[in-house]
């Protein structure tokens, strides 16, 4: 999520207005956020919550925003983003973890494909690929979801998190191989069912 | 997804892959419609705050309002420019130390000069500052800020103590003693103290500051007194200890510390009606125009002065015989059937057929009159049915029974007679009085308690019935009374006697009483008053 110069200056602009009050030009920030952040959250959380916690973010940066400050080494994405993580991870100790990895009432939105087999291929993948997500530890999680999710560099990432750059790179690496274990399990269990099936329907 | 991932994860150079890698997440999308609800959600989450943001700053500034502050805070300024220039002295040598090498400074030593100019600056500010305080008080005096004033809403006006025109205040004001403020219909305003004590004034009010007396070095032990002209204000007296607090009406007045109450005016009536809130944190002592005694109201209590021409109804006779509240004192005629019929129906349900007789010869055994005498039959809890029961039962015989049984099925009588003598059933609800009301029997005793959980009852309830609250304190002395002079001193009465030491509003039925009981109940009644006129003392520190 990389902004132009153009846009951070903008971005800049929108934030004194706002520091002074101005809750219209907090509405032209959080036009320009509220995916990005709707996104990382949706991954982290039921999507029931995202929405909840998308509100959340916002406001708690409106009453936060005096704190904030680009010459204090702030970068408002890094900011804002950090802000969505602390309301992610206030809201896991609000609620059981094990509640947030339930999937059965929410099948994630998938790009539809003109094959209706492949399209329901893809809801699957996108469940095991969820659910394996949020197995991943808390750190893992964010990397894997600023990086696919919102498409952000290793650099805003570490800004992010408030790592460096490399350990950012480490980190994905674990995260992608635990994720490869989590799906390799899943993937074994599914065979395994798979061919119980089989054996079920043969010996019919 | 998995031979992507494996080839991924075990790839040297990710960034080719990442892309891809990407493409399995889908990025939810929010749509348009609920990302403008949570944007409006925000906004006025946002809009909100700032508005309360405001009103916060605003009381602040109020409260601590320049010109308020002004007059405590001359002090501290004056006395941080008194340790000021008294630590000058100190200061100097020091610096004058660094200045110079050691030895040469000792060597020439100024030390008895420094002392000396010490004690003599450390003098000529204590001048300063006592005539800067004289200066202080006489300023102030003359014109002191009580209160800043914020208008809400509508219209507000305020005509300063010198002038006789009013003029419209717009959006702030310093309220000065002597000034007067008007809030117009479908306006508000809110008064803050010098004390932090606050006031909100509804539409139609109209007050006055009638009494400031400041104290500029403890600002603690000071007092302001506001007249509640017309309307109604609700107050929020600060917990200052030795600060007095004074809303007065023509009719009534009250006293708080630490407390909240209300205080509005019946235009019709002209009565005041002061309630003190459910969540004050301390008693308000009320007092009437018309008596000199304050009597403590505790949280959620309610008191009406009515008009001071307004007086009780008991009296007394020279012989010490009760006498019955005479028509002449009685509003009404309608009123007086009402009184009357009730005292035949105790007279009668006591088996005293004699009194009975003799308090229902003057009036009409008309339905209406029986059906307000029998009002109290709804304390068994079935209204028109048990009202049927308690007449067959208890009143009437032969064919007037019967004509009195079928008329009873006019089901709207029932409510007017409970209106009268028990306010209204959904009053009652809640109160805890009730229980006893419910379960109460038709006994002599029982029948006090019926009166004084009613009268109770009403004054929780907080109806503007002045009148009735007084005809029911009256019949509750009359029969407090008759029990006393009939059966001595009970320990039921003396349990009620008791539990009326806990109600300031029985003062005078126990005043009352003490004149028209038998001799040798008259001391415990008399250490009864004694009582709650101490725990009143408390209370209202009177």
């Amino acid at each position: 999520m990389a902004l132009s110069k153009k846009e951070l200056r903008e971005i800049e602009s929108l934030i004194r207005k706002s520091k002074k009050g101005d809750a219209e030009a907090f509405g032209q920030i959080y036009d320009k956020f509220v995916l990005p952040i709707y996104r990382y959250i949706y991954y982290r959380v039921s999507k029931s919550q995202a929405e909840d916690l998308t509100e959340l973010v916002f406001l708690r940066a409106w009453e936060k925003l005096a704190s904030y400050s680009k010459q204090a080494g702030g970068n408002f994405n890094s900011w804002i983003f950090r802000i969505a993580h602390n309301a992610v991870i206030d809201s896991y100790r609000e609620n059981s973890k094990a509640d947030l990895c339930e999937l059965t009432e929410e099948i994630p939105e998938v790009r539809l494909a003109a094959d209706p087999v492949q399209n329901l291929e893809n809801k699957f993948e996108q469940v095991e690929l969820i659910r394996a997500l949020r197995q991943l530890p808390d750190l893992q999680q964010q990397v894997v979801v600023l990086k696919f999710v919102n498409g952000f560099e290793n650099s805003e990432i570490a800004a992010v998190i408030g790592k460096s750059v490399g350990a950012v790179r480490v980190i994905q690496f674990r995260a992608l191989n635990r994720l490869k274990d989590l799906l390799k399990q899943t993937e074994a269990a599914s065979n395994k069912a798979a061919k119980a099936a089989f054996k079920t329907v043969e010996d019919a | 997804m998995l031979d992507f991932l494996r080839r991924f994860s075990n790839s040297p150079k990710h960034s080719d892959n990442e892309t891809r890698f990407g493409q399995l997440f889908t990025k939810p999308e929010l749509d348009l419609e609920t990302q403008s609800n949570l944007k409006k959600r925000l906004l006025n989450q946002i809009y909100t705050e700032l508005r309360e943001d405001f009103e916060a700053q605003t009381l602040d500034r109020q409260i601590a309002g320049k010109k308020i502050k002004a007059t405590g805070g001359m002090l501290d300024f004056l006395a941080s420019v008194v340790e000021a220039l008294l630590n000058l002295p100190k200061v100097l040598p020091e610096r004058m130390w660094q200045t110079r090498t050691r030895e040469n400074f000792e060597g020439r030593a100024p030390r008895r000069f420094f002392i000396v100019l010490r004690q003599a600056t450390a003098f000529a500010m204590l001048l300063i500052v006592g005539g800067g305080i004289t200066l202080t008080s006489f300023i102030t005096q003359t014109q002191t800020a009580v209160a800043q004033l914020a208008v809400s809403s509508g219209v507000v006006q305020v005509r300063e103590a010198q002038s006789t025109f009013f003029e419209e205040v717009a959006g702030f004001a310093t309220i000065r003693l002597g000034d007067t403020i008007r809030v117009g219909v479908n306006s508000t305003a809110d008064l803050s103290f010098y004390d932090a004590s606050k006031m909100h004034l509804t539409a139609s009010t109209e007050v006055s500051i009638t009494e400031f007396s400041p104290n500029y070095i403890s600002r603690e032990k000071s007092g302001v007194k506001v007249a509640v002209l017309s309307g109604s204000v609700n107050a929020e007296v600060a917990a200052k200890e030795d600060s007095s607090f004074q809303v007065e009406t023509s009719t009534g007045s009250v006293e708080a510390q630490n407390a909240k109450f209300s205080v509005a005016i019946n235009p019709q009536t002209g009565s005041t009606k002061i309630q003190s809130s459910e969540d004050s944190e301390d008693v308000v002592a009320v007092k009437s125009s018309k008596n000199s005694e304050s009597v403590a109201l505790i949280a959620g209590e309610a008191v009406i002065f009515a008009d001071p021409a307004s007086e009780m109804l008991v009296s007394k006779n020279a012989s010490g015989e009760i006498e019955l509240p005479s028509i002449t004192k009685i509003a009404s005629e309608a009123e007086f059937i009402k009184i009357r019929s009730f005292d035949a129906l105790v007279s009668a349900q006591d088996g005293d057929v004699a009194i009975a007789n003799k308090i229902r010869a003057g009036i009409e055994e008309k339905l209406d009159s029986l059906l307000i005498a029998s009002g109290v039959a709804e304390i068994h809890g079935g209204g028109m049915e048990a009202l049927q029961i308690f007449v067959s039962k208890n009143y009437l015989v032969g064919e007037q029974r019967a004509a009195t049984l079928a008329n009873l099925q006019q089901a709207g009588e029932i409510n007017q007679i409970l209106n009268y003598y028990f306010v209204s059933p959904r009053f009652l609800k809640g109160v805890p009085e009730f229980e006893i009301l419910a379960n109460s029997s038709f006994t002599p005793s029982g029948k006090l308690r019926n009166l004084f959980a009613v009268l109770r009852a009403k004054q929780l309830a907080h109806t503007e019935i002045h009148a009735t609250i007084d005809t029911l304190a009256a019949r509750l002395t009359l029969e407090l009374a008759e029990n006393l002079r009939r059966q001595n001193l009970t320990a039921e009465l003396a349990q009620i006697l008791q539990r009326m030491e806990n109600q300031p509003i029985f003062l005078s039925v126990l005043t009352n009483l003490q004149s028209l009981i038998p001799i040798q109940d008259s001391a415990v009644v008399e250490k009864e008053i004694q009582t709650l006129e101490q725990r009143i003392q408390k209370y209202a520190g009177a």
